[in-house]
């Protein structure tokens, strides 16, 4: 009986002893875990939330690149519908009572009225003239104008490859970021499609954006690498084995299992830090000129297709108007004033989207510079950057969804009423 | 501004000039001119579309070095985090294996032979994937 209560004793004390070096183990564990924290300048957790606002960017900017090619479509089939003036402007000439009399009807008349007559079928003669005249102008200008139109809508759209969401496991983590830019040769001018070379464009321009959109995006999956779980390391596993094997009980092992996870991250943050410390300063100059070319692009080229769009919906509505209203009275004119201002409205909001790109490239701007700043000092707050940058990027990301939201309209031509009806 | 882009933007003036003349000539029923005056001024603005396209590319082209060295850091930011990775995958390898061992001691303490021998193999396939 004593040999037996001193066997419990003895398994106790020695489960006690493992039990201590357990928890020794998992302090010593924590405070390196804990020092490697501190040796890093930069917080990843900033970055993640840096690269989490970046995320949406792809679609936002792709909406935006992707409209330089829009506009010109748009222009193009604004501005040849607006040439399509009404047929029912012209109207055929008639003939009065005596003309419609047959020549040898005519020829019975009493002279002063034939020579009435002779006065009448002239003029009709000469009003037809020119009235074939200005149909056969008007059939020549819309056929022409047809298969314009037909061309620019059948303009093909340019595809583009969003890049990768940053994920958000480190399991994911070693995941390439999407392709970025290759620069490529403009294709020569000219042939048949007149939004070819904008639509060219379009895409070179969405490259520039993937270009920058998937360097910050490799920069969160970098990030990322330090925050991991048990699972991450087999911690799970080990923890369950542990457990069977009546080691540790389930909460040692759980304390253990905390602690090895956080070791682990910690190590592994401190490389990802490194890492980060170690690129971001040479991609500075790089993202700080990749910028300036976007905002430039945005609102100088793009702006100025929109310069041409906006000529070409009010050409659109004076040409139509002027043209239909000796046959509308005014207010019948009015669902066709409100048309315009709505069609000027949904293209003021694609300027205000120009003004909400370049905000949000200069928050992106602003936020590398302060990574790269903390990377090399520890002055910087790099979680009050981050905060500041997603407050501001957002919301300008929003405004330019906001404006591309809803797909432009076609042009439609006002439906006039014939003369006098 | 670019001679490029600001020549696009003088064209467009030109073009809403020409809109004038063109709504001048319909007034007047010549509808051949306009027909005519109509054209040119689509070319116009088909040769500013094409200077701002124009622009885009001469400006793009003009970071290319710019956009190619950024590509190629994020290139080796995802390598390091792909190696990054694969050491967590090892360290995850490593774990299964001790696992595995501790299976065998606890199998071999509580006498399942059998269970230690499938552990042990479990193990040893482990060590071989790591």
């Amino acid at each position: 009986m004593k040999d037996s209560s001193k066997a419990t004793r003895s398994r106790q004390i020695l489960r006690t002893a493992r039990c201590s070096r357990a928890f020794v183990i998992a302090g010593a564990l924590l405070v390196l875990g804990a020092s490697c924290n501190q040796s890093n300048t930069v917080d990843l957790t900033a970055v993640q939330k840096m690269v989490a606002a970046t995320d949406s960017a792809a679609p936002t900017y792709a909406a935006i690149s992707g409209d330089f090619f829009g506009s010109c479509k748009r222009a193009r089939i604004w501005e040849l519908t607006g040439k399509w003036l009404p047929n029912t402007s012209f109207t055929a000439p008639t003939l009065g009572s005596l003309g419609q009399l047959s020549p040898s009807e005519a020829a019975k008349l009493p002279k002063p009225l034939l020579a009435e007559y002779q006065k009448e079928v002239a003029a009709y003669t000469k009003a037809m003239k020119d009235y074939n005249a200005k149909v056969a102008g008007w059939n020549a200008l819309q056929k022409s104008v047809a298969s314009k139109t037909t061309k620019a809508e059948n303009s093909p759209q340019p595809t583009y490859q969003p890049p990768t969401p940053a994920a958000s496991t480190p399991s994911s983590a070693g995941k390439p970021a999407a392709t970025t830019t290759s620069i490529e040769t403009p294709p020569p001018f000219g042939g048949a499609d007149v939004c070819a070379e904008a639509a060219y464009s379009s895409q070179q321009w969405q490259k520039l954006n993937v270009a920058l959109i998937s360097y910050v995006d490799a920069l969160g999956h970098l990030a990322a690498v330090g925050s991991g779980t048990a699972s991450t390391y087999g911690f799970d596993t080990l923890g369950n084995s542990l457990t069977a094997s009546k080691l540790m009980s389930a909460s040692q092992v759980s304390a253990v299992q905390s602690a090895l996870t956080e070791v682990s991250n910690n190590i592994f943050a401190a490389k990802s830090r490194e890492q980060i410390a170690k690129y971001a300063p040479q991609a500075q100059q790089d993202v700080g000129v990749i910028i300036d070319t976007l905002e430039r692009i945005a609102d100088v080229d793009y702006r100025g297709l929109l310069d041409i769009e906006r000529l070409d919906i009010d050409q659109f509505y004076q040409d139509n108007l002027l043209v239909t209203s000796p046959g509308l009275q005014s207010l019948e004119t009015l669902p066709y004033r409100q048309q315009w201002v709505g069609d000027i409205s949904a293209l003021d909001a694609k300027v205000a989207a120009i003004n909400a790109y370049r905000t949000s490239l200069e928050a992106l701007r602003t936020a590398h510079e302060k990574l790269v700043k903390e990377s090399v000092s520890h002055d910087v707050d790099l979680t009050s950057a981050a905060t500041a940058f997603v407050a501001e990027y957002l919301p300008s990301l929003e405004a330019i969804d906001k404006a591309f939201a809803t797909p432009a309209k076609s042009p439609a031509a006002p439906t006039p009423k014939p003369k006098g009806a | 501004m670019s001679i490029t882009s600001d020549l696009a933007q003088q064209l467009v003036t030109l073009s809403g000039d020409l809109d004038q003349l063109y709504m001048d000539l319909v007034s007047d029923g010549q509808y051949g001119l306009a027909n005519q005056v109509s054209q040119a001024e689509s070319d116009l603005k088909q040769a500013a579309t094409n200077l701002y396209s124009m622009d885009i590319d001469d400006q793009i082209n003009a970071v290319a070095g710019a956009a190619n060295q950024l590509t190629t850091l994020t290139s080796d930011i995802s390598n390091s985090a792909a190696k990054l990775a694969a050491s967590q995958a090892r360290i995850a390898a490593i774990s299964g294996i001790v696992s595995s061992i501790l299976s065998v001691v606890s199998d071999l303490g509580t006498g399942n032979i059998a269970g230690a021998v499938s552990a042990a193999g479990q193990a040893a396939g482990l060590i071989g994937k790591a």
